[in-house]
């Protein structure tokens, strides 16, 4: 052969086995940040003074009324290495000249395949995954006694790389007598996961204290647990009863709140009376919840399906950049999740949103909120009607935040028992390198802890950061045809049609998806 | 070696990811703007920091002056970090140029108030131009 075709041989073949093994592409996107109120950014920002100066916000800044804030180093007008900033907190809003953020992406439409992992397991084929109905994330089981119980599920909402988040989970399992807590990782739905992070977490307790994550995602040790005196739901229910005790009884919206929903009122709430002891400043809220469907349908019916083949684009395209993320991101945030409000006099503040927690495994979360004077508290839980399922609420006089131990996955194994390492590195860090997933794959995770402490108590939680893209159904670009497609607006008004929607469809969807897992197997 | 072997170690160890990541790309982090790299009609390179553009011509910081450079004036103009290369006097493109702009050290432009300080901050008392 000769030399110059060798060499053409040689790029051709390169070019080849990488687009076999697959590929990540990624980049960094620059763009303008406005200058509304409450904006929030978490990627890094420059602020850019009318006096030439320049502000550097590592961490992204918030916007509170006419001040950006946040932890930036300032710049004189020549600086222009990164040493030499002198820290600022607050710059005023009529200084700035412009800002703009900057944010990696990975670009997952150009993203052939990971190249870390095959997981194996049972794909099931064809027509039956266009049956699936089912959506979620990537769903945690552990073993108790050969009997798979579900633990979690992760990043439940995180539908593009640019809604990336970390979450934790309160685990039941418990090391085996070698120190080695199993977890199975399994991929349920009709959706490709992009995993980037899997950490165990280990906090070391008291007896009497109880650990469960925080609506930051942070581990939380809490004791002196109270129940609470008095709940009622918009409608005048009194729903004590329900959400006093985890006894099977489960919070939903009434109907009669739900048919009320319209664009300029959206919302269910429950209001909640904690007793607390005099010059208490701050209490943590106990719940135990999980999503409705709702949300689901509005990702499945509002979101994708109804734009038909156009779907495609909205995934590849809207969801991945930033002006549009941002726009929709504010008015999902603005409704979803719970926001949770304490009674100043006649005045209702709102404290603390617990995110959204995936509508198929029960998640126990905590809200800290300030204790105005007084002994009871008043607490209002606001939502959007019926996106909530309740079992239990209660209240912690004493919390602290502790620091957990972090351990990496000893080891990766796929289903047919092959240690897979590169899939291990893939998850043990959070970098650029992601595990991905399809339905019917499962994988297991080995965690070695060590053996517990004689003098003190564990408690295991699982952090999970990644994202997923849901497969846009045939079965949906045909029924969209058929009606006309129609894009997708972030809006009240599309709010309040989806749960008039929910409303219609909510009791066959639930059946529906229940029966309609994707099957991956019994556990190794 | 076999080259299909070295090809797939290759690929391997490069871990197939493309692109930028956002802890490499400098400017997210230190208060300058991107670099440019302008070749004149005369094959001279001159290469500084982008401090703003416009439709006509980008202003930047070259030898420790504020310096202006006209589109039509160049051979070729080049900014890595966005990939973008303008050949034979071409203007950038409207969305290039939005680009260029969130990159430079002064994305709202030199503007009036600005430009006495610029000035007075590299002792000059006009903008200088690359033909000067």
């Amino acid at each position: 052969m000769r030399r110059s075709s060798r060499t053409a041989y040689t790029l051709l073949s390169f070019a080849a086995v990488v687009a076999t093994v697959g590929c990540i592409f990624r980049g960094v996107r620059v763009a303008p940040v406005g200058r509304a109120e409450n904006t929030e950014v978490l990627s890094p920002v420059k602020v850019h003074l009318l006096n030439g100066e320049t502000a550097v916000f590592e961490d992204g800044l918030h916007i509170a009324r006419d001040t950006v804030r946040g932890a930036g180093l300032l710049y004189g007008i020549s600086q222009r290495d990164r040493a030499g900033g002198i820290s600022v907190s607050a710059v005023p809003l009529d200084s700035v000249a412009a800002m703009e953020s900057f944010s990696g992406y990975t670009n997952a439409p150009a993203t052939v395949a990971v190249s870390t992992l095959v997981v194996g397991g049972s794909i099931v084929a064809g027509a039956a995954l266009f049956k699936a109905l089912f959506g979620s994330c990537p769903t945690i089981y552990s073993d108790s006694a050969g009997t798979p119980v579900l633990e979690a599920e992760g990043f439940s909402y995180s539908i593009s790389p640019l809604l990336e988040r970390r979450d934790i989970h309160r685990l039941r399992a418990e090391p085996d007598s070698h120190g080695v807590l199993t977890l199975d990782v399994r991929n349920e739905a009709l959706e490709t996961h992009y995993i980037n992070q899997l950490e165990l977490l280990s906090v070391t307790r008291a007896a009497e204290e109880y650990v469960l994550p925080d609506a930051s995602e942070h581990a939380l040790a809490v004791r002196e647990v109270r129940p609470i005196s008095r709940a009622v739901d918009r409608a005048g229910n009194d729903v004590m009863a329900t959400l006093a005790r985890d006894d099977g009884l489960v919070f939903h919206s009434d109907a009669r709140t739900i048919a009320q929903v319209n664009a300029g009122d959206l919302d269910d709430w429950i209001d909640l009376d904690v007793p607390v002891s005099r010059g208490t400043d701050s209490v943590a809220l106990l719940f135990n919840l999980r999503n409705s469907l709702l949300n689901t349908v509005l990702l499945y019916d509002e979101m994708l399906s109804a734009q038909g083949a156009h779907a495609v684009d909205f995934e590849a395209k809207d969801l991945n950049n930033i002006a549009d993320m941002v726009r929709i991101g504010r008015w999902y945030g603005g409704h979803m999740g719970m926001h949770v409000s304490v009674r100043r006099g006649v005045q209702w503040d709102t404290v603390a949103s617990v995110p959204d927690a995936g509508p198929i495994a029960w998640r126990e979360v905590a809200a800290v909120v300030p204790v105005p004077p007084g002994d009871t508290l008043h607490v209002r839980l606001s939502f959007v009607a019926d996106q909530w399922r309740i079992g239990k609420i209660g209240a912690a006089m004493r919390f602290r935040h502790p620091q957990p131990e972090t351990f990496e996955p000893a080891a990766v194994v796929e289903a047919n028992g092959t240690p897979a390492d590169s899939a291990r590195t893939s998850v043990a860090t959070l970098d650029a390198r992601y595990l991905e997933t399809t339905p019917g794959q499962r994988f297991t995770l080995r965690f070695t802890t060590g053996a517990s402490p004689r003098d003190s108590v564990r408690t295991f939680l699982l952090a999970t950061e990644g994202y997923y893209t849901e497969w846009v159904r045939g079965s949906w670009i045909r029924q969209a045809e058929a009606a006309g497609e129609q894009s997708f607006a972030a809006s009240d008004s599309t709010l309040a049609q989806t749960v008039r929607h929910w409303r219609d469809v909510a009791p066959t969807f639930e059946a529906q998806f229940a029966r309609t897992r994707i099957a991956t197997g019994a556990l190794p | 070696m076999k080259p299909s072997l070295l090809i797939a170690l290759c690929a391997t160890m490069l871990g197939c990811h493309f692109g930028q990541r956002i802890e490499d790309f400098d400017v997210a982090h230190q208060p300058g703007g991107a670099t440019a790299e302008v070749r004149q009609a005369s094959g001279t390179i001159i290469s500084g920091e982008l401090l703003a553009v416009s439709d006509s011509n980008i202003i930047m910081l070259w030898s420790g002056a504020v310096t202006g450079v006209p589109y039509a004036r160049t051979r070729s103009m080049s900014f890595e970090i966005l990939h973008i290369r303008l050949e034979h006097g071409e203007r950038p493109s409207p969305d290039q140029l939005e680009r260029l702009r969130l990159v430079s050290r002064f994305p709202q432009g030199v503007t009036p108030e600005l430009r006495p300080r610029l000035l007075a901050t590299y002792h000059q008392n006009a903008i200088m131009s690359v033909n000067q």
